[in-house]
């Protein structure tokens, strides 16, 4: 994967100077998450993956990730409640929600949970990275410049 | 044009029409009342004079005493009128003599104590009473008729009864307030609902009518309105819910589909990879369309039932029918049916659709359980309901998914759904279908066990 990244280091998106932006996507829709996955690698993110919240929480403890990918609807646990709970653990990072429920309560909740976006399903893909670049210039500048 | 008026209106025009009859009838009950008591009061006093003339009579000895008694006795009585006729029918006295007598002879055989009363109407329009009766003397039996002019009382009671009269009108118009009144004050809910009813649109229909605690007839039609009301609401949340919930679950699929080419467009290369996402994206299409079909059939189910495709079932031909379609695939996962159970039932229904719930239920039994797995079909049937049990010792569900089982759009192991290419419609479907036929449908699970899927339907009632 980090070899798939420093490849297309050009691209814009995933950052510069050799710092490749670290995504982790949880959605439990397989197809949709390998494409995802898929199109985010070459644009240059370096990219995790997983279906369930509970392997999502588990790779952010063991890995540093830059942007976090989250849908709402999955299976178990609501997306929006591991979101809040994330948040009330210290987890710092944009998130971007994933919703097939476009309404105003669930932007709203949403937002009360935690999340920096919020993309409706079906989104274009362009969109998709579009919203993932916009969120991570939210980042510190720090560490923008190094 | 009556039709057109409203309810209040029609009720005070009853109200008051009723009020007037009663009014007048009333009046005329009176008037004839004092008439009659009138009379009586006359008869009394004419019975007394009748009885004095009766001794008057007696005491005479002779024709011409007997004249200047009775002369004497009509110089007293002034006011009355005396007729005497004799056996002869002929005249003996009369007091005044410028009409002619009008009194009809008794039977002058009669007992003395007969006696007769009416009202005569004298040529000059008087109402005259009178009363006639047999007195006995020493020169024979007379007919005596006594009368005398009622017209002091008539115009009395005239004029009594144009007071009545007078008064009416003022009944009259009085009824008419106190029928608007009455109505507007028993119409005033039917009032209050119309204009809640008004309020109440299908965005609306969390509103409910005030039901007035009166336990009446009125506070049963608001009850009634608000239980319909309850209906909507149930069935437009359910309609609501559901386009939501399918919206849902096509925007996904719809998502990966799309992300899936345009990922494809951006950074595929080889025909190889082209080949590939081309194929995940019809794989996609595939689940798409049998999606939106299922969701169809939900709405269809939705709609209910026809009855016209009510009829008898034998479930066990059903349960051959399937059997034989998923036979090989059964056979390939090396899964045993036991078929032993099955016995000829009968149940009301309709066979195609009672044939896409065992296909369901048979299919899920097959793709869930492990390869060597069992799957038992069993049942019982008595005259009122017949019920078909599909057991399985597949993976089981566990008990926190286990109520939300027949849910539409539930999200319990929706990755177990993709990969064997469920849509999670397929027990919501078999749920409606066996609803609208009456039956019941129920699931028992013990996780790592295997499941129980129950399906009752109204027996069929034997023809006669």
């Amino acid at each position: 994967m980090i070899v798939n990244g420093f490849a297309i280091d050009f691209r814009e998106a995933a950052g510069k100077e050799g710092h490749v932006r670290r995504v982790l996507i949880v959605e439990d829709h397989q197809t949709l998450l390998r494409s995802m996955q898929r199109g985010l690698e070459v644009q240059g993110f370096d990219v995790l993956v997983t279906e369930t919240g509970e392997e999502g929480i588990q790779l952010i403890r063991e890995q540093s990730i830059d942007l976090l990918v989250l849908d709402v609807m999955l299976p178990g646990r609501d997306g929006l409640d591991i979101l809040a709970d994330l948040r009330r653990g210290g987890f710092r990072k944009p998130v971007l929600v994933l919703t097939a429920k476009d309404s105003t309560e669930v932007r709203q909740r949403a937002r009360d949970c935690g999340a920096d976006g919020f993309l409706a399903k079906p989104f274009a893909f362009a969109d998709f990275v579009a919203r993932i670049s916009q969120l991570l210039q939210l980042v510190p500048p720090e560490l923008e410049q190094t | 044009m009556i039709r057109r008026v409203n309810i209040r209106w029609r009720l005070t025009l009853w109200f008051a029409a009723a009020m007037t009859v009663m009014l007048v009838g009333r009046s005329f009950w009176i008037y004839y009342m004092m008439e009659r008591r009138l009379a009586i009061i006359a008869d009394a006093e004419l019975t007394t004079k009748l009885d004095i003339l009766n001794d008057v009579v007696n005491k005479s000895n002779n024709s011409a005493d007997l004249k200047a008694a009775l002369e004497h006795f009509a110089d007293n009585q002034r006011d009355l009128q005396l007729e005497i006729i004799d056996s002869d029918h002929s005249v003996f006295f009369q007091s005044r003599s410028s009409a002619p007598a009008t009194t009809k002879p008794l039977n002058q055989r009669l007992d003395t104590a007969h006696r007769r009363y009416e009202t005569n109407t004298s040529p000059g329009g008087d109402q005259r009473r009178q009363v006639t009766g047999v007195v006995q003397s020493s020169i024979g039996p007379f007919t005596v008729g006594i009368s005398r002019s009622m017209q002091a009382e008539q115009s009395e009671v005239w004029d009594f009864a144009m007071t009545l009269l007078a008064t009416l009108p003022l009944g009259i118009v009085a009824a008419f307030g106190v029928g608007y009144i009455v109505s507007s004050w028993a119409l005033t809910p039917v009032d209050k609902m119309i204009s809640t009813a008004n309020d109440i649109t299908a965005n609306r229909l969390d509103q409910r009518i005030d039901v007035p605690d009166t336990g009446d007839e009125l506070s049963r039609l608001a009850q009634t309105l608000n239980k319909m009301i309850d209906r909507l609401n149930k069935s437009f949340e359910e309609m609501r819910r559901f386009t939501a919930d399918a919206a849902h679950d096509l925007r996904t699929p719809v998502t990966a589909l799309r992300t899936e080419l345009e990922v494809s467009l951006m950074a595929d290369k080889t025909i190889d990879d082209y080949r590939n996402s081309i194929q995940t994206a019809l794989e996609e299409s595939i689940n798409l369309s049998r999606l939106t079909e299922q969701l169809l059939d939900l709405s269809r189910e939705d709609h209910g039932m026809n009855p016209e495709s009510q009829q008898a079932v034998r479930l066990d031909a059903v349960l051959q029918s399937v059997l034989e379609v998923l036979n090989s695939v059964a056979l390939q996962k090396k899964i045993t049916i036991d078929t032993r159970q099955i016995r000829p039932w009968t149940v009301t229904g309709d066979h195609v659709r009672l044939r896409r719930v065992f296909m369901n239920l048979l299919s899920n039994a097959i793709q869930y359980s492990s390869p060597g797995g069992q799957i038992w079909l069993e049942g019982t049937a008595d005259s009122d309901t017949t019920t078909v049990v599909v057991a399985d010792n597949g993976p089981g569900i566990s008990a926190a998914d286990l109520p939300h089982i027949f849910d539409r759009f539930r999200r319990v192991d929706q990755a177990r759904n993709r990969q064997s290419g469920g849509t999670g419609l397929g027990l919501a479907i078999c749920k409606s279908i066996v609803e609208s036929h009456g039956g019941k449908i129920s699931m028992e699970s013990t996780f790592g066990q295997g499941s129980r899927v129950s399906v009752t339907l109204p027996s069929a009632k034997p023809a006669r």
